[in-house]
């Protein structure tokens, strides 16, 4: 059996979700449902260079030449204050990004407050052991979460996935692999890739030689006004 | 017109019934008013409590924009039996942020009725509706030249006034207990009336925001931390800006200096030489809120050794107790109060005084001193870089301003957050008579293992301090039920009487501070 098909299988077994999971065969055909973002402009958050180099990267690879698409200079002092003032602008865009806990709190709090919609919002959590996600999201991002847990189940070490559907008659994912010998580099440009552009194809080879190490403590999102 | 797209409906509401209450929200607020989305909802389920998302997940967010669409909604809640958990601004981090108590509850966010209704500058008051910041306020009070001070809490910039007042949440300066400086309520009932507090009853009257007490019983306390109405509008006091505030800080280099410094700084506190709500915190408060984070010294699991902690102690120049107060006044008065401080700290023989000057504007000193002179920040957001992942739950217990007290419990909350795998992240806020003992019970929610040894230590906490004589002033929600308990049944019988009296559907927060029909107290 191919070992993305058995990871899958597992995972479904492991949550108890078979029936409200995807197969990996059925990622591309929900991948095009799931792509409701037209031609929004993208905004780009990252708390630091290193999350421009990794989540970041994955943006940028996932998005077809000449998208509208705009990164904030990672830490840049004004970036957090320029990203808060878009949430309330008339314009509507499509604000995708990775920071700290303490930034990533405020940020929601702020998108809260001026009303926009937030279809992802992830907690992360990454050192040389092991990777742990936890993900809040709509049904319509709910494609990015297998393409995290495919990811993760192909190349990290050892990971944790759970993705809570707390507005859904759906049971919640939870996913864990415990291989040893594995990278845990790459899983942050893979997130942004497929949160950025849930239907295109992931070239694995170019997006791992685009991504660095990121380890830490985030919080990742996607909100659109 | 956006349809429901949750599966999410409050408890004991059939979905025909909720269906026709939203189009009624729609009627009266306007559909952009009505969130039933879950895109539209994610936001307000952003919790750092230990428990699931799910139980504390709205079934849909309303915005009101003024006390008429506040009593409308009440009515159609009344009508349909449909629990609605109010906020403010929604940004009580670590206490429940905007998510509702119990699953299913709407979210009445009053956010959008942000209007400074009132600033009387010779009387110091304010009049504000909820969505109000404090950051909007201080902007006010710049723009017009007003020279009146504000006391906030730390998250300054976003809270609100009102919220944070009617959940008595304290401050760093000589107003900073926030509910001692209210002045005049007005609240919308559950039956949809209109009641004000104090002298606001009064027709004509203009001193409302100036006397508390009105005639007949005084009931605003009752309406604070509570479910009998939703406050639409709120006064209080503001301080007098003075000629001269001078913050300054007094590092102690042992962690069992607590003691001392509690007889030490009570004597100044009662007599005013020291007026404003001092602040004693500890070392990796210190360090989080200068941008340290635990992973720049160890990624080892569990409590982060003393060892550690004296080395990061050492390094950012902290004291293990670093003691922030504020002396205000003319020069002159500033400069004897100075000198009284200087005495008894030599009296003590420990301690090392640290001016503004002295600290050249680094942090903590920085935020510590704009928290003690009105000026809003957000520089305490940093404790959540500390650990990382999401996880905050505070625990507050009070105590006498007794050195023996404030040892006592900080040993034990050591104790039990260091056998849970987790550190103490404290602070004393020395109040007129009292300490609010602060506790940040930072972990790392996407760590299951951790989370659930969270939730186990807030336990202990809770049990090991009740059988001591402590409780907490204030909880997160999913923690209220079990805070009630430690008040004691009488006191929560009394509670659901008057719940019973004023919202007898049962429709206000039900759950706040343990308050719920449901949960069968008679009086």
């Amino acid at each position: 059996m191919d070992p993305k098909r058995r990871f899958l299988l597992k995972g479904m077994l492991a949550s108890g979700a078979g029936g409200a999971l995807l197969g990996s065969a059925g990622l591309a055909q929900a991948a095009l449902g799931a792509n409701r973002t037209g031609r929004v402009p993208t905004l780009l958050l990252s708390g630091s260079t290193e999350i421009e180099n990794s989540f970041g990267a994955g943006v940028r690879a996932a998005l077809p030449p000449g998208a509208d698409f705009r990164p904030l200079r990672a830490g840049h002092v004004d970036a957090f204050a320029e990203a808060c003032r878009s949430l309330s602008g008339n314009r509507p865009l499509r604000l995708i990004g990775m920071l700290d806990d303490a930034s990533g709190e405020l940020l929601i709090a702020r998108a809260r407050h001026a009303g926009a919609r937030v279809s992802w919002l992830g907690l992360h959590a990454v050192d040389n052991r092991q990777t742990r996600h936890q993900i809040v999201n709509a049904p319509g991002t709910r494609t990015a979460v297998l393409a995290l847990g495919e990811q993760l189940g192909t190349s990290a070490a050892g990971f944790a996935l759970k993705s809570e559907q707390p507005f859904s008659e759906g049971r919640d994912l939870s996913l864990a692999g415990r291989r040893a010998g594995a990278t845990t580099s790459d899983w942050a440009t893979h997130l942004g890739h497929a949160l950025a552009e849930p239907g295109r194809p992931v070239d694995s080879a170019a997006l791992a030689a685009r991504s660095a190490r990121l380890e830490g403590r985030f919080v990742s999102f996607v909100i659109e006004v | 017109m956006s349809q429901q797209t949750n599966k999410v409906l409050p408890q004991g509401v059939a979905e025909s019934d909720f269906r026709a209450a939203l189009e009624q929200f729609r009627a009266l607020l306007g559909a952009e008013n009505v969130l039933v989305e879950s895109e539209q909802l994610v936001s307000y389920t952003k919790i750092m409590m230990p428990g699931d998302v799910a139980r504390n997940t709205p079934s849909a967010a309303v915005t009101a924009t003024s006390v008429e669409q506040v009593q409308g909604v009440v009515r159609i809640c009344n009508r349909y039996r449909i629990p609605v958990w109010t906020v403010s601004t929604g940004n009580n981090f670590g206490y429940g942020s905007a998510a509702p108590g119990q699953r299913g509850q709407i979210v009445l966010d009053l956010k959008k009725m942000n209007r400074i209704l009132h600033i009387d500058a010779e009387l110091g008051t304010a009049l504000v509706e909820p969505g109000v910041t404090y950051q909007q306020l201080y902007d006010y009070l710049q723009e017009h030249d007003i020279p009146l001070m504000l006391s906030f809490p730390a998250p300054s910039a976003i809270a609100s006034p009102l919220g944070n007042t009617m959940d008595r949440g304290v401050g760093y300066t000589p107003y900073g207990e926030h509910f001692l400086m209210q002045c005049g309520m007005e609240l919308v009932l559950a039956n949809g009336e209109i009641y004000r507090t104090g002298m606001g009853g009064v027709e004509g009257d203009n001193a409302w925001q100036v006397f508390k007490w009105g005639y007949g019983p005084t009931l605003d306390g009752m309406f604070t931390q509570a479910n009998y109405g939703i406050c639409t509008k709120l006064g209080f006091w503001l301080m007098p800006k003075p000629p001269v505030s001078m913050p300054i800080e007094i590092k102690f280099e042992e962690d069992t200096d607590i003691s001392d410094i509690v007889e030490f700084i009570r004597p100044l506190r009662l007599a005013q030489v020291i007026p404003n709500a001092v602040v004693i915190a500890g070392v990796i408060w210190e360090a989080a809120t200068c941008n340290t984070t635990r992973a720049q010294y160890t990624t080892e699991p569990g409590a982060t050794p003393d060892s550690i902690l004296k080395q990061i102690q050492k390094d950012k120049n902290l004291g293990a107790w670093n003691v922030y107060a504020c002396l205000y006044g003319t020069r002159e008065q500033v400069e004897v109060n100075l000198n009284i401080v200087r005495g008894a700290l030599q009296q003590l023989g420990k301690g090392k005084l640290v001016t503004e000057e002295e600290a050249g504007g680094t942090q903590p000193f920085d935020y510590r001193a704009k928290l003690m002179t009105g000026v809003p920040n957000l520089q305490e957001f940093g404790l959540y870089n500390w650990r990382g992942g999401g996880g905050s739950m505070w625990f507050a217990p009070v105590s006498q301003a007794r050195g023996s007290e404030c040892d006592k419990q900080y040993g034990l909350a050591k104790q039990i957050l260091n056998k849970h795998g987790l550190d103490y992240v404290g602070e004393f806020i020395v109040g007129w008579r009292d300490m609010h003992h602060v506790i940040d019970v930072l972990y790392d929610r996407t760590d299951d293992d951790e989370r659930a040894r969270a939730e186990a230590c807030f336990n202990e906490l809770l049990d090991e301090f009740e059988k001591r004589g402590y409780a907490v002033y204030r909880v997160n929600t999913q923690f209220q039920e079990r805070v009630a308990q430690s008040y004691g049944t009488t006191k929560r019988r009394v509670e659901h009487a008057l719940k019973r009296a004023l919202d007898p559907n049962n429709i206000l927060a039900p759950g706040k501070s343990g308050i719920d029909l449901n949960n069968g107290f008679e009086l």
